[in-house]
């Protein structure tokens, strides 16, 4: 799932649908806020699952909403009567009320401004790290007011207000990573943008993460068994592992477990340090779990980049090619012309006179279809050589690659006056794009050429039971031309991104390029 | 007059094309893919041959098959064409090979139909001299070089070492079995030679 990333929809404050996400909120913070008190410690909760709703909505329909946020909880807590105090306990109150949903307001702006990333581009990275920022930078903001509330002279000593906070931090930490990326899921499900998530829950990787928890589960039960109480720290590295592996999802599912097992599960009597400690290091869990996770969508959304733009770079050199070429397919282009001009003016010649033999007649109607349809071929070719590369990988017979390269390049190769000659065949299919490996060759072929001028190159095929590939030979007697060593490395490019490998060998003074591929790669891929 | 034109593209559709475009011009034309498959005895009668064809011709090279055609056609004129124009080849084609012209592809018709008729012409000129040539005596030779080359008559005694009256026997000679007159008409049966 990938749907931490849809785009915020445009909503408006002061708009019918922000009304009514402004009174859910309001709903949801009264129930979830007296829900929270089941894990009061102090005056804090170590699960403030309304954080969850707040970084969703907030981290979904724009920061904007902080104070409207804020306001609806300053409400509740009037209508529950809490505000009833003297005038300067009511304004702290106030203030340690309204504080924290702003400060997630402000959490997500710092985010996503030092992250500089378009709403739709958005990576679950950024909302990672924001997930661990907001509830950060509200904490902080509670600091000054943790000192002026009345009830913080409870605590007795600075320490403890300070550990206070941190139990805020770790119940709104919990309540945002166990709450927040479900949410954001359903909530983008309803705007129905289907999203295609990396590919990666491959049933190898889903059971090396079922090796993960099931490792770290044995350890801790050995920890436990040992007497050295509730070992969580096993799953901090299992979490980490399968986020990287698998995805942010999965591991908040290992994280969430793991945080649900904490507030519901502990055994009944288990000290309050001991719960805290095991409540920071399930909120641990989750941070590292969902960065991990967000860290290994952006690399694959990277990687997925980088192919994006070597597509595109493939392309750029296509047309260089063809470019490269024009002279070459110019001329090779006159040599029909000359039949059909020449035809031409014999029909306009015969029009005129108004006669012409029947035999004549049908003898210029067949050069005419022969030399147009040799025309047609050579623009089909160079179009399809000049085409867009959008397709994914398919099964190509080399065969089939080489016939169309050696079309490509065959106007070139007369201007250079070198022989083209194929020899072998391999009609073993393997997995890529056709016009990509097209390139790849007709670069090869074409460095060949401007190596070797007025000699012959040969493109070699053949296949072993696991391999098939090509390869192109010749006999420099040029020295290398400019340009030479970017086709080259585009053609390697090319190779490598279809599973291949290009190398070169000399054997005496012949220069061989052999590029092997995988035979019936396609399942694994 | 029984003019002959030879076309040679590896292409046989232009080849054929070509030949036809001659035909209709009423010339005789011949169209060959292969310069193998090309006659290789001289024609009989007084008739020039045109030979017309692509520099590049598969394994074979337009200016290769230029030679020896002349080897065994002496009077032969060559037309080159090519779609592949380089200024080098032009040259080539002209001062090395003796070509009548070189044509670039898509063919000009018109320059090609002019070209091929002003080669006719000489080939059967080429072929006239060549055959009065064929007549004359050796030493009737070596006065027709050096009236060619513009000595007088008693120049040429000195350098043969021989008789004024010699000489001009043999001018008188060269005259009733070429028809030939003026210092030009020399020059050309030189030319010729």
């Amino acid at each position: 799932m990938d749907l931490d990333r849809a785009q915020p929809p445009n909503t408006y404050v002061l708009s019918p649908f922000g009304m009514v996400l402004i009174a859910t909120y309001a709903v949801l913070f009264a129930v979830l806020h007296s829900l929270a008190r089941t894990w009061g410690i102090t005056i804090y909760s170590l699960w403030y699952p309304i954080a969850g709703v707040r970084f969703a909505f907030l981290w979904r329909y724009g920061a904007k909403f902080a104070w409207p946020f804020a306001l609806a909880e300053l409400l509740v807590q009037a209508f529950w009567g809490r505000l009833d105090k003297p005038p300067m306990e009511a304004l702290v109150f106030g203030l340690s009320v309204v504080l924290p949903p702003l400060g997630y307001g402000l959490g997500i702006r710092l985010v996503r401004a030092a992250r500089k990333e378009k709403p739709e581009k958005e990576t679950a990275l950024s909302m990672a790290i924001a997930m661990a920022v907001a509830p950060a930078v509200a904490a902080s903001f509670s600091l000054p007011w943790a000192f002026l509330d009345q009830r913080a002279s409870l605590i007795a000593h600075v320490v403890d207000r300070l550990a206070a906070i941190l139990t805020f931090l770790i119940g709104d930490v919990l309540g945002v990573l166990l709450l927040a990326p479900p949410l954001l899921w359903a909530l983008a499900l309803r705007s129905a943008k289907s999203r295609h998530a990396p590919k990666r829950l491959t049933t190898p990787r889903v059971f090396e993460g079922a090796a993960a928890v099931v490792l770290a589960f044995l350890v801790s039960w050995v920890a436990y068994s040992a007497e050295l109480g509730v070992r969580l720290e096993p799953f901090v590295l299992a979490t980490v592992w399968i986020g990287l592996r698998l995805g942010p999802w999965a591991a908040w599912s290992v994280a969430a477990s793991t945080a649900l097992y904490v507030l519901f599960g502990l055994p009944v009597g288990t000290p309050t340090a001991d719960r805290v400690e095991l409540h920071l290091l399930a909120a641990c869990i989750a941070v590292a779990g969902y960065l991990a996770g967000g860290y290994s969508d952006a690399e694959i959304r990277h990687a997925a980049e980088i192919t994006q733009r070597d597509r595109l770079l493939f392309q750029a050199e296509r047309l260089k090619t063809l470019r490269a070429m024009s002279v070459a397919i110019i001329h090779e282009i006159s040599q029909p012309l000359s039949t059909l001009a020449v035809e031409a003016k014999h029909l306009r010649d015969a029009s005129q006179v108004g006669s012409m033999g029947e035999e004549d007649l049908k003898f210029t109607a067949q050069l005419i279809e022969r030399k147009s349809s040799s025309l047609a071929d050579l623009v089909r070719t160079l179009r399809r050589f000049g085409a867009r590369t959008t397709e994914p990988a398919t099964l190509v017979a080399l065969s089939e690659v080489a016939s169309e390269a050696v079309t490509v390049v065959q106007s070139e190769a007369k201007a250079l006056k070198v022989r083209l000659e194929v020899e072998g065949a391999s009609r073993e299919q393997i997995v890529g794009n056709a016009l990509e490996l097209q390139q790849a060759l007709v670069n090869l072929l074409r460095n060949a050429m401007s190596a070797s001028p007025g000699a012959s190159v040969m493109v070699r095929l053949g296949s072993t039971p696991a391999r098939a590939f090509f390869a192109v030979e010749n006999t420099p007697t040029a020295t290398a031309a400019d340009g030479m060593g970017v086709g080259l490395i585009i053609a390697r490019t090319i190779v490598e991104a279809s599973g291949g490998e290009l190398r070169r060998s000399d054997i005496g003074p012949r220069v061989i390029y052999r590029a092997d591929f995988p035979i019936k790669a396609f399942e694994h891929g | 007059m029984a003019d002959a034109i030879y076309v040679i593209d590896d292409d046989l559709d232009l080849a054929q094309s070509l030949a036809r475009l001659f035909g209709r011009h009423g010339l005789e034309a011949h169209a060959f893919a292969d310069p193998a498959g090309l006659p290789s005895v001289q024609r009989g009668g007084e008739g020039g041959l045109c030979i017309v064809t692509d520099i590049m011709l598969g394994d074979d090279n337009g200016f290769d098959v230029a030679q020896s055609i002349r080897a065994w056609a002496p009077s032969a004129a060559v037309l080159f064409m090519t779609a592949w124009p380089h200024t080098a080849d032009a040259v080539d084609a002209i001062r090395r090979h003796g070509g009548i012209d070189y044509l670039e592809k898509p063919i000009d018709e018109e320059r090609l139909l002019r070209s091929v008729s002003e080669g006719l012409a000489w080939s059967r000129e080429r072929t006239l001299a060549a055959r009065a040539i064929e007549r004359l005596s050796a030493r009737e030779r070596e006065v027709l070089g050096l009236v060619a080359d513009g000595k007088s008559s008693k120049a040429i005694a000195n350098v043969l070492g021989l008789s004024l009256k010699t000489v001009e026997d043999h001018r008188a000679a060269i005259r009733a079995k070429t028809g030939a007159h003026l210092l030009e008409d020399y020059v050309r049966l030189w030319r010729a030679l």
